[in-house]
């Protein structure tokens, strides 16, 4: 540009920043006139028009006067990742948390997160301040995921917030049903709670993949001594003294003195029952029989 | 230059994506302000431009105005969001602008005149446009304004101290060749190289990005 006319320059300035006229290229030969018009080009979208013109969140008066609050910057997001990824990491569910690469490439699809456990994906979406008091939007965008992504069984919508405040929603969330026994439409609405990150996954894991906690070991002892005779005579002890037990906070008086009475007498009686019936020497109807006397005899 | 550029949220969502919520009421405009506040400013300070104001207050006002009936709009039928936006923006950029010329006008002919001078409105100085509304722009030619203004910022680090600071000053800035002589103790003629030398670094370096 060393050899353009400088003083088209000022006037192309002075035409744009001031109304003058603009300078006539005519009397220009046509090299100098193809760099000066490349030099107008750039004053055109340049002059005039401070490189700091767009200020920043906190000077905007622009955004104070809407009363639009500031969004979550992108470090933020970042770190509200982070913080999901150790969140669910520590629910010990052998979960693998991943990026989702898969819809980051889909224009309509909002998920940051894939969470993979057992044979299970949820994805994750992280939500702005507020847009979970107003699911509709939320929802309709899960929908697209369920669509886009059929093997997701659910989705996450987790807030960036101190609690990460996290809403669960599965397909039948997203779309509206017929309700019995009205008959009427409803929906699409989430139908689980919405909870912290940690209940929320962990209350909809113990539903979709339960923990089977390992069952106790049986251990059968071959050489052990099996006396009916004791057996019997430790549980009828032990009914004894369940029923004394019973008689200090019996509200009917009588009933508390009977049972207060019970002793040595009833523990044989109704051992000496046990035994008979172990070993075949009283017919059904007989038993009914002894108890009722020995009731009686108690009372 | 790359046209397909798009600004995005700070949640990193695009336009089209953020409005799409449009039916259910739960637009989050913060958001939506956030992708739209570079092509808005910049809209708004070339629609006040035009009629020779570079006024910051007369810019945020139409700014605020632009978004404000940006927002009122049915985008169930808005075929492009970010075009809308600008042209709104460059609209009331220019309004603003001669709204503020107009103001400073009569401000002026009243500290001089007498009043019963000033009852017929004050003339446009020449070469400005009358009405906001006939004033003829493409939204294309704007969106490929803002594309270089954009890559202009990032170039001015390209430059040398001295030609980055009269490059600004002069050209982005307006401010004359004088007063930056004086405030970097060069003369007129010294700031008159540097701008050149820097004009040229800047458009080169704008071009290559134009240009894969």
């Amino acid at each position: 540009m060393s050899e353009q006319p400088d003083e088209m320059v000022d006037a192309y300035l002075r035409h744009l920043l001031q109304g003058a006229a603009a300078p006539d290229l005519a009397g220009v030969d046509a090299r100098q006139r193809v760099e000066l018009e490349r030099t107008f080009t750039l004053l055109d979208a340049v002059a005039g028009i401070d490189p700091d013109l767009v200020p920043p969140y906190e000077d905007d008066a622009v955004a104070r006067a809407l009363g639009l609050s500031p969004p979550a910057p992108a470090s933020d997001l970042a770190d509200t990742r982070r913080r999901i990824t150790r969140e669910i990491e520590r629910l010990r569910r052998d979960a693998l948390v991943l990026p989702d690469d898969e819809a980051a490439e889909l224009p309509d699809a909002r998920s940051d997160l894939l969470v993979r456990v057992g044979g299970t994906r949820i994805r994750v979406t992280v939500v702005g301040p507020g847009e979970l008091a107003h699911p509709e939007g939320l929802l309709r965008e899960a929908d697209r995921l369920f669509y886009r992504f059929p093997e997701t069984a659910a989705v996450a919508l987790v807030a960036g917030d101190e609690d990460l405040s996290t809403q669960v929603v599965e397909p039948q969330d997203c779309r509206p049903a017929v309700e019995t026994p009205s008959g009427l439409r409803v929906g699409p609405r989430p139908g689980r709670p919405r909870l912290a990150l940690g209940a929320a996954m962990t209350s909809y894991l113990d539903t979709i993949e339960p923990v089977w906690e390992e069952p106790g070991t049986l251990v059968e002892d071959p050489d052990r001594d099996f006396d009916v005779a004791v057996v019997a005579a430790e549980t009828a002890t032990e009914v004894v003294r369940r029923l004394k037990d019973e008689a200090a906070r019996a509200r009917i008086s009588a009933k508390g003195i009977a049972f207060a009475a019970l002793g040595n007498y009833e523990i044989e009686e109704l051992t000496r029952l046990v035994m008979d019936v172990a070993r075949g020497h009283i017919a059904t109807e007989e038993v009914g029989e002894r108890i009722g006397r020995l009731t009686r005899d108690a009372a | 230059m790359d046209e397909s550029f798009a600004y995005k949220g700070a949640m990193g969502h695009g336009l089209e994506h953020l409005l799409s919520n449009a039916e259910a009421g739960s637009i989050n405009w913060s958001e939506v302000y956030e992708c739209l506040k570079t092509p808005l400013w910049y809209a708004a300070a070339r629609g006040a431009r035009q009629v020779g104001v570079r006024d910051r207050e007369a810019i945020a006002e139409a700014v605020q105005q632009a978004f404000t009936e940006f927002m009122d709009l049915d985008f169930a039928k808005v075929m492009s969001p970010d075009s809308i936006a600008r042209t709104i923006a460059y609209r009331r950029g220019l309004d603003r602008g001669i709204a503020a010329r107009r103001r400073w006008t009569r401000e002026t002919a009243m500290e001089s005149l007498p009043a019963d001078l000033l009852r017929a409105e004050p003339a446009q100085a020449p070469g400005y446009a009358e009405s906001a509304e006939e004033e003829f722009f493409s939204v294309e030619e704007l969106r490929r304004q803002e594309e270089r203004w954009r890559r202009a910022r990032e170039c001015l680090d390209a430059l040398t101290g001295r030609q980055r600071r009269v490059v600004h000053e002069s050209v982005m800035r307006a401010r004359t060749l004088t007063e930056i002589g004086n405030d970097l103790g060069i003369s007129h003629t010294a700031v008159r190289k540097h701008r050149q030398k820097g004009l040229e670094a800047l458009r080169r370096c704008v071009e290559s990005a134009a240009v894969p």
